[in-house]
């Protein structure tokens, strides 16, 4: 179970999160949806560490992150947006360095190989990763990610890229690793594969969440409606315009 | 606690593959694994170390220290202040500059873990700098009254100590630094000025230096008091002076590590999100431009506006022949003003060596198209022409570097009282220098581009490195010493002046049209 309360995050004037409040389940697939800049990997990395949220607390599993930095560390898989990191190691390298890092006994080394197959990485595993493509890259890091076998895996917009096999795949393992009792999280601002995959969404706009439920109970909110228009109505243009109109409105009934 | 230790081993291991990524590759194409190609980096500066223990060990062999405290301290204060330049600007490189400590945040290594880690490899990187000094103490000691093995062993023990006591002030004062908001706020100025500050402290070192050669065989050097007492600890250990000294040093260490420990080590995660923050907080100023012209000005000055990046070059560039030929006249004064008019020819010789000597591979015009990054690919599938995208790059750096080449011009006007039309001849061939110079190494930059780099040093140990950059200047400065020195004596020698000096500008002339024929034919040209 994952415990965001009261998080914000704020850069100078900007706003990038306004007292944002969720619970996470394990065992389900979370996804976040949002406009670029609606605060979705602004609270992955908050959730990974990378940033210091402004206000708020971070649990995972009854932990406080700030409290327990490293075993909260030790539970979480990341797969970041851009795959472009260590890039002077090779693919091997940079999979033992993560070994390293979460402590994992020899053991994990089939593990590895089975992940390295799936991924049809054999050929590569000696190659620096600076030399891969944009795809290849993102293979390693959810290769390195998958690797300690994490209770939360974290992923941001990770279907960038991929091939139609590497996406398939790798959808499988999302859905098999919530499966197993553990947790996913990912953004994205593809709605079929939110869609598909979510047992549960956020939709974040400009920092605000605007809707924390089922895929079910927001697609029956309007029956027949698809989710992308239902998402457009409530993040896209259409819904600005409204909030216009109502403000208006308002300022009518005043006068 | 073997998890610490797990971990430790595997991030040195990362942190000197970094260590030189050009080298690395390299030696990646080469097939060599992981485990060869850090054997092999470990190797190169362990014998870059011997190399500079047996040169100044050598040096330092034949004057007895015992009876030269000012010498000593002398010797202590230059490579105390070499060793901090150096650390401080490999701090900040390693620290700040290099983008790999976000990529770390999210992995659960220990924190003190990763900055041991980096640290190692600072300290490894440094070795070949503060070596002369385990000679320096281990001479010393082995003169004092414990003899040839205790003193030895004292040497080493209080060079671990200084080295480790210098170690400790760098990252204070950078990491220190960091900690206050001014720095938060003017976060790029006030890393240049660090560098600059502690750049010219090195300078000052160098120089140090070159004043007290001339005292060796004389007499012994000033005395610097604050070094003094190291020299009586390693001659003198048991007196209460030394002891207290001892005491001193200790000290200061347990409490720089307590510092680094309690204060530096935990806060190292929010400095480097408070610096993140602090970069996203402003926003960039607005620029709007009227042209293409003036937007890709403003785009290749804001590539140049990278502290590191200044500084390296700098460092690589300006700093060695001025100091090469300033330490040469330092305790000397000069005064060309009486020099006929006859030698223009010499001195539009030595404008274009000295430009020479400073276009190298690690100018602003030789680096200014991999500055670009992944922007450059980007641009060439633009509707622009690649030829006029360069050319502004090309220009732009030209008139930098010509800017700076004339405030030198300048300094050797005013320093040698060198007459006007002389001074002029310089200025005119430091800029026919620096024009074919930057032809050159433009050319090379685009040949050898690098798009995703992650370091300046990548940039500029491209091919050679930094013995190619050395080598280069030697080669250049004897070749031209050679060449002037010859055309001197000849003017002076044969009476036919105007003829040597219509021939020598004929050369140089026909020279300059050559090469920029040449690279407008085959470099310019073929960019259409």
């Amino acid at each position: 179970m994952i415990t965001l309360a009261h998080l914000n995050k704020v850069y100078g004037q900007t706003i990038a999160l306004k007292d944002l409040t969720l619970n996470i389940k394990s065992g389900e697939v979370f996804g976040f949806l949002g406009h670029n800049g609606a605060g979705k990997s602004t609270t992955i990395k908050s959730i990974v560490s990378i940033i210091e949220p402004t206000a708020g607390h971070i649990e995972v599993d009854g932990l406080d992150l700030h409290q327990n930095r490293m075993a909260v560390k030790q539970k979480i898989g990341y797969v970041p947006d851009s795959p472009d990191i260590f890039l002077q190691l090779t693919a091997n390298e940079y999979w033992h360095l993560i070994a390293a890092a979460y402590d994992l006994p020899a053991t994990a080394d089939q593990r590895l190989k089975e992940l390295v197959t799936l991924f049809d990485m054999t050929a590569h595993v000696d190659e620096a990763i600076e030399d891969f493509s944009h795809g290849m890259r993102q293979k390693t890091v959810i290769i390195g990610a998958l690797l300690p076998d994490p209770d939360v895996w974290i992923l941001d917009e990770p279907l960038q890229s991929l091939d139609p096999q590497t996406a398939y795949d790798l959808k499988e393992l999302i859905k098999d690793h919530a499966r197993r009792g553990k947790t996913v999280i990912f953004s994205t601002h593809v709605l079929d594969t939110a869609q598909q995959l979510c047992d549960e969404l956020a939709i974040l706009k400009k920092g605000e969440l605007i809707y924390n439920g089922s895929v079910a109970d927001l697609l029956a909110t309007e029956p027949g409606t698809s989710l992308e228009k239902i998402y457009l109505k409530m993040a896209g243009r259409q819904a600005d315009a409204q909030h216009l109109a109502n403000l208006k409105d308002d300022q009518d009934v005043e006068k | 606690m073997l998890k610490n230790k797990r971990q430790l081993k595997a991030l040195i291991e990362v942190n000197l593959l970094y260590i030189n990524p050009q080298a690395t590759s390299r030696q990646r194409k080469q097939h060599k694994n992981s485990q060869q190609i850090i054997r092999s980096t470990m190797m190169q500066y362990g014998l870059l170390s011997v190399l500079f223990l047996f040169l100044y060990g050598a040096s330092m062999f034949v004057i007895n220290l015992k009876y030269r405290p000012g010498l000593f301290s002398q010797y202590v204060m230059m490579f105390a202040l070499m060793t901090l330049a150096q650390s401080v600007s490999a701090i900040n490189n390693v620290f700040f500059e290099s983008r790999d400590l976000n990529d770390y945040l999210p992995l659960p290594f220990q924190q003190s873990a990763i900055f041991l880690a980096k640290f190692t490899v600072i300290a490894l990187s440094n070795l070949p700098f503060v070596l002369p000094l385990l000679a320096l103490f281990i001479l010393t000691g082995i003169n004092g009254s414990f003899g040839m093995i205790g003193g030895s062993i004292l040497g080493l023990f209080l060079f671990g100590l200084f080295f480790t006591l210098i170690f400790m002030l760098c990252s204070l004062l950078v990491f220190g630094l960091t900690h206050t908001k001014v720095y938060q706020s003017h976060r790029k100025t006030f890393t240049f000025l660090l560098l600059i500050v502690t750049m010219v402290m090195m300078v000052i070192g160098i120089l140090t230096m070159q004043e007290h050669q001339a005292n060796i065989a004389s007499h012994d050097a000033k005395k610097i008091a604050l070094f003094l007492p190291l020299h009586k600890l390693l001659l003198q250990p048991l007196t209460g002076k030394s002891l207290l000294t001892l005491g001193i040093l200790l000290i200061s260490v347990f409490l720089g590590y307590y510092l680094l420990k309690v204060w530096l080590i935990p806060s190292l995660y929010t400095q480097y999100n408070l610096s993140n923050a602090a970069t996203a907080a402003k926003p960039s100023k607005s620029y709007h431009a009227r042209s293409l012209d003036q937007l890709l000005r403003h785009y290749n000055l804001s590539l140049l506006k990278n502290p590191t990046f200044l500084l390296q070059s700098l460092t690589t560039t300006i700093f060695p022949p001025l100091i090469m030929i300033f330490a040469g006249t330092i305790n000397q004064s000069f005064d060309l003003g009486k020099l006929p008019g006859k030698y223009f020819g010499v001195f539009l010789l030595a404008g274009i060596a000295l430009s020479l000597m400073i276009v190298n591979q690690g100018a602003l015009v030789s680096n200014i198209i991999s500055l670009d990054g992944p922007n450059y690919a980007f641009v060439k599938a633009l509707p622009i022409k690649e030829k006029t995208y360069l050319k502004r790059k090309f220009n732009l750096a030209v008139g930098i570097q010509m800017l700076v080449l004339l405030l030198v011009c300048i300094a050797f006007w005013l320093v040698l009282k060198l007459p006007f039309l002389l001074a002029l001849c310089l200025l005119i061939g430091t800029f026919m220098g620096n024009f074919v110079a930057s032809l050159r190494f433009f050319a090379r930059d685009r040949r050898l581009f690098v798009p995703d780099w992650t370091n300046v040093m990548q940039l500029f140990n491209r091919s050679g490195g930094n013995f190619g950059v050395i080598f280069g200047l030697i080669t250049i400065f004897i070749l031209s010493i050679v060449v002037i020195v010859g055309y001197v004596l000849l003017l002076n020698i044969s009476g036919i002046v105007v003829v040597l000096n219509s021939v020598m500008l004929l050369l140089i002339g026909l020279l300059f049209i050559g090469i920029c024929f040449y690279y407008w034919k085959h470099f310019w040209q073929k960019l259409n």
